[in-house]
């Protein structure tokens, strides 16, 4: 069932004592590590955006949501657990399997907090970037400066990781101000992005040789020895948490009910990419919602309306908001193409001798770093695989991708998926969705 | 064959000495038409770029694009749709120092080579041949346009990249400094951006630039040497904003005001060219002076506005 | 414009790091209705006088908190006490809901919840508006009665206040049933709170030192407390304890609570660190007649020797008043007050 924020609130007062206490980070087993809260948690410290939205009502996501909101708190106790934080920007998704190969090493994306703007409804962040005079015309993703600047949303860094080459503009420009902010006292690596082009060996020895020397750099931060045997476990244990995402998304965009909505979609999708900071717990966070989607399929239950049409949703809508309002009005996201295809996909170790190559050939698959054309190929994959009959693309203004890419998508997909496509764009924070843009995607999921 | 191109690290002692025949694409003229595959935020530059090219402006069989920011590394695939009989070469450059990214760029220097000559052996001669050429014809240029009012020097330097020539100094009146000096720096600078020269020059005598369309495309000369090595030259050793870290960028800008006594900044970037915009910030720490940011998309419409924001820098 | 907002700032003190400087929380309450200009009457009874009063009040200072606070009656009128609204005073307990213990017993409680009781519609009303205003930037307080002080209020004062201090062990009993009566009914209030958006904050006024004993609080006072709290945690939330006047007799009763911050009146903090500081994030406790009376030269002086004090405790401090701030208290008293707790509450961030 979907629920709304107060309706949470009820269900909560049902959850028994020690349920709410058995669910904790790090494996730890002190009070402080516990995450089972409801919206109204996060809400309180600030989240606003959560009154708004719709939750999936079973435990496993409640665990979910309350797994992906403490996160900041999460990484502050890491820190003082005296683990090594490690900051990972711009490639989402290459170097995560590489660092949860050290027991002392978290990592982290701070370009996820992109986001925080939106779930808070608040413009402190982009003030601060306006500041430093980061023009407005300029990509959401600007407001992870100021996170840095703020030092409240994750602990100092022991270790920064840029990546840039094949890879947005404005991202890169980011990452060079807070390369300006910590040049002094924080060791940061600046790694090359490869484009995918037909011959692919140079990029995947550039990878290669990316990844082996992070992972020289992590191992005297961690004061481990990064040996083989410990890379390729590393690498079978994202490759579990990939396989497990893979079969739920399946279940999901194959299902004639939907058994679970697109905003837990998204979160779990999400999750990929550094596993919200703590690969173990999310690793039964996972499962928990696999073994409950295939519950839901066999009872053939659902959270949406049976006739709620399939769609697929590329680019991530920076704004949450926008998916529940889709479903709300008679849609389903069966397919995504949220530009983190690199972070979906088996890192193939059966194949190599030396696991550095199977990371870089598995990064390879990165939405962004090809042509548009296979990118567009990549959602007509998950148009036909889905049955969708239309697709919407969300963009972003000042995003450089979405300038040059947008139409081209459009292009090859009404040509040869032959489905629509809706562009919409998302505007900068709000509580609600512009008229304009509701009867946009009001009139095409009628035309469907 | 012609070949277009825009990007100061294009090797273009490397073109020639393939025998090709390299013109540096900057636009005079702006055409209303533009392509459906820009969207509104797309670098106003490339836009312009795709309509002088769809006009054709110049006379050119292909393009030779680097990767070196996302609208350039993303051109090649709008102009295969647009203009289908223009041949798009597409190089990867790195965006970073890193040592294995330059092997990458390397290798695919040598499979463009390849596609014009594969005795690797006379191109070195050539190239060598081509790079004392053009190295002695920017150290002519220099003599010629150093001491020239900004405006003349930036048309002596299109012309110069157009056609080769290089005028005779007799014809030529020095620049007279006697207003506070400025540096101007800023994304591809192009005629189409000169009106602004004139407003500066009410106010500021601009004694340096760092375009890489006017002083930076002649400040750097590679080695006579072997292709490695010249193609380490570029990778490595011109500056320019958009590599990663960009200190060496800001390093060069540092000599320019030591040695011409810089008081003020002012960059003149194009609308939605974040590698120049997100900068304002770190100019002014890093270089310690007032920095002044105006931003064009070729339109005039602010032109008023402009001038205003020009003359309360003057007066600040 | 300082780095962080007072949420961030907050954020960090919870989660056991140093933030930018301490937070500043003079406990501004009827005092906003004083410089909006609003009638008292206006401020307790209608929601969106008491949010535009804080809103206003925020405007002004600059605080790190928003708090929604009438009176502590608030809980005792929603089950049935009969206050009166005077125009230029707070709510006043005009006819107690039961004369004694044994008029209880024979009416007994209608405690049977819904959110239209009372006057909560005030509270709700005035987190609503604060919450979508302000409500990104700063955290929002909403002070509720402990069940203790509901009882107090749902009798004749100096009744239940004997039959507290010397129960025989029917009236222990009888005491007990209806204080867990009133502490579901209060967690349902916490629960309405909370969905819109505030965080309770738990007073106990008539706990103090100053009303009753050690041994009563321990008895009648604390353990309802405590329920509340192990709510608040059922949630993750971080739970402030405001207990109003001297509370120095039972500072070992005190050091049993499961709060996370603690908020103390009349006391000496300082002293109270030693014993507190390890377990709890210390709130106060500046003296609210000389916030009140004092000129803004002595206010800065005391305060700074409070905050260099104070800010090294070991869990974290929040300057504060000891109380509320007395509704007349010059502006200007209140500047220094909240200039110089930031800046000598400044941390190396």
């Amino acid at each position: 069932m979907r629920v709304d924020f107060s309706t949470w609130n009820e269900l909560f007062q049902n959850i028994p004592e020690r349920i709410i206490k058995r669910y904790k980070y790090y494996k730890r087993k002190e009070d402080w590590a516990r995450y089972l809260s409801p919206p109204q948690t996060f809400a309180i410290y600030g989240m606003r955006h959560l009154m708004s939205l719709k939750f999936d009502s079973s435990l496993e996501c409640l665990r979910l949501w309350g797994f992906v909101f403490n996160e900041t708190e999460r990484l502050f106790r890491a820190k003082q657990i005296n683990k090594k934080i490690i900051a990972v920007m711009g490639d989402l998704g290459g170097i995560p399997p590489i660092i949860y190969s050290f027991k002392s090493l978290i990592g982290f994306y701070p370009d996820c907090l992109w986001w925080q703007p939106f779930f808070s409804e608040n413009y402190n962040l982009f003030e601060i970037t306006a500041k430093a005079s980061f023009p407005e015309t300029s990509c959401y993703s600007r407001v992870v400066y100021a996170t840095f600047l703020k030092k409240a949303y994750f602990p100092k860094p022991d270790l920064i990781i840029a990546s840039t080459g094949a890879s947005c503009d404005d991202y890169s420009c980011v990452m060079q101000k807070i390369n300006n902010l910590f040049y002094k006292n924080t060791q940061f690596i600046w790694l090359e992005i490869p484009p995918r082009k037909e011959k692919r060996e140079g990029a995947i020895k550039l990878l290669k040789e990316n990844y082996q020397k992070v992972a020289k750099i992590l191992s005297e931060i961690a004061e481990e020895k990064l040996t083989m045997e410990k890379l390729i476990l590393g690498i079978k244990r994202v490759n579990l948490i990939r396989r497990n995402y893979q079969k739920l998304k399946e279940l999901v965009g194959r299902s004639e009910i939907a058994p679970l909505g697109s905003l837990e979609m998204l979160l779990l999708e999400f999750g990929n990419l550094h596993f919200y900071s703590d690969i173990f717990e999310w690793q039964k966070i996972l499962l928990g919602i696999l073994n409950l989607v295939k519950k839901r399929i066999k009872n053939n239950e659902g959270v949406l309306n049976k006739e709620n049409k399939k769609i697929v949703w590329a680019t991530p809508p920076a704004d949450p908001l926008y998916l529940i309002y889709l479903e709300d009005n008679g849609a389903r996201i069966v397919g995504s193409e949220y530009i983190i295809n690199q972070a979906l996909q088996i890192i193939p170790i059966e194949k190599y001798k030396n696991p550095f190559f199977a990371l870089a050939e598995s990064y390879l698959s990165a939405s962004l770093i090809g042509k548009t054309k296979e990118r567009a190929e990549l959602i007509i994959k998950e148009i036909k695989k889905y049955q969708a009959k239309g697709v919407i693309i969300s963009q972003i203004f000042g995003a450089s991708h979405c300038a040059y890419e947008t139409e081209i998508l459009k292009e090859e997909i009404e040509e040869k998926a032959r489905v629509p496509v809706l562009i919409i764009d998302i505007p900068h924070p709000s509580s609600e969705i512009p008229l304009q843009t509701k009867t946009r995607i009001n009139a095409f999921i009628e035309n469907l | 064959m012609r070949i277009g191109y825009f990007c100061l690290y294009t090797p273009i002692e490397l073109l020639k000495a393939l025998s090709l025949k390299p013109i540096r694409l900057i636009p005079s003229q702006k055409f209303d038409l533009t392509s459906k595959y820009f969207r509104y935020d797309a670098c106003p530059f490339l836009k312009n770029l795709f309509s002088n090219l769809i006009n054709k402006s110049w006379k050119t069989d292909g393009i030779f694009l680097l990767s070196l920011c996302d609208g350039q590394r993303r051109l090649g695939e709008i102009l295969k749709r647009e203009i289908p009989n223009l041949k798009v070469y597409e190089i990867y450059f790195p965006r970073t120092y890193n040592f294995s990214a330059f092997k990458l760029y390397y290798e695919e220097m040598l499979n463009f080579i390849k596609t014009f000559e594969k005795d690797l052996n006379l191109i070195n001669k050539r190239l060598k041949e081509e790079v004392k050429i053009l190295n002695q014809k920017k150290k002519d240029l220099i003599k010629v346009v150093n001491n020239l009012n900004f405006l003349d020097k930036a048309e002596i330097i299109k012309n110069f990249w157009e056609t080769g020539e290089i005028p005779s100094l007799n014809f030529l009146k020095p620049r007279i400094i006697e207003k506070e000096k400025i540096l101007l720096l800023g994304s591809y600078f192009t005629p189409l951006d000169w009106g602004i020269i004139s407003m500066i020059e009410k106010y500021f005598t601009i004694v340096a630039d760092s375009f890489c369309t006017v002083s930076r495309g002649i400040d750097f000369y590679p080695p006579v040497s072997n292709l490695k090595n010249y193609l380490f030259f570029y990778f490595s050793k011109i500056p320019c904003i958009l590599r990663r870290p960009n200190r060496n960028f800001y390093n060069y800008l540092k000599r320019k005001i030591r040695k011409y006594e810089i008081k003020k900044i002012i960059l003149y970037s194009l609308k939605f060219c974040d590698n120049f915009s997100f900068e304002k910030e770190s100019l002014k720490s890093f270089l310690r002076l007032p920095v002044l940011n105006i931003e064009s998309d070729y339109s005039e419409v602010n032109t008023l506005q402009m001038e205003t924001r020009i003359a309360a820098f003057y007066e600040s | 414009m300082e780095i962080l907002t007072s949420r961030e700032r907050f954020n960090l003190l919870v989660f056991d790091e140093v933030p930018d400087r301490i937070l500043v929380f003079p406990l501004i309450t009827n005092h906003s209705a004083y410089i909006s200009n609003y009638s008292i009457k206006d401020y307790y009874t209608k929601g969106e006088i008491l949010a535009q009063a804080q809103i206003n009040a925020y405007e002004v200072y600059q605080t790190d908190f928003l708090s929604v606070f009438s009176e502590v009656g608030i809980i005792a009128e929603a089950l049935g006490s009969y206050f009166e609204y005077p125009e230029e005073d707070l709510p006043k307990l005009k006819k107690p809901l039961f004369s004694n213990l044994k008029d209880y017993c024979e009416r007994k409680l209608d405690w049977e919840y819904n959110e239209g009781k009372g006057r909560f519609y005030l509270y709700f009303d005035a987190i609503k508006i604060l919450y979508k205003t302000l409500g990104d930037i700063l955290p929002i307080l909403a002070y509720v009665p402990a069940p203790f002080t509901t009882l107090a209020l749902l009798f004749e004062q100096t009744e239940i206040l004997k039959e507290v201090s010397f129960p025989n062990r029917e009236k222990r009993k009888i005491l007990k049933e209806l204080l867990s009566l009133i502490t579901n009914f209060t967690i349902q209030f916490i629960k309405s709170i909370i969905n819109y958006g505030a965080l309770p904050i738990i007073v106990d006024p008539l706990a103090s030192g100053s009303v009753i004993s050690p041994k009563t609080y321990k008895n009648f006072a604390f353990p309802y407390e405590e329920k509340l709290i192990n709510y608040l945690h059922r949630y993750d939330l971080d739970v402030i304890l405001h207990i109003c006047g001297n509370t120095q007799i039972y500072l070992k009763e005190l050091n049993e609570s499961t709060a996370d911050l603690l908020s103390l009146d009349k006391i000496n903090l300082i002293s109270a660190k030693r014993f507190l500081g390890d377990k709890f994030r210390l709130i106060g406790n500046f003296d609210t007649t000389e916030i009140l009376l004092l000129s803004p030269e002595e206010i800065r002086k005391k305060v700074r020797n409070l905050v260099l004090k104070m800010k090294d405790n070991k869990k974290g401090y929040i300057l504060a008043t000891g109380c509320e701030v007395p509704f007349s208290t010059p502006k200007e008293n209140l500047f220094a007050f909240i200039e110089e707790g930031k800046r000598w509450g400044k941390y190396k961030f």
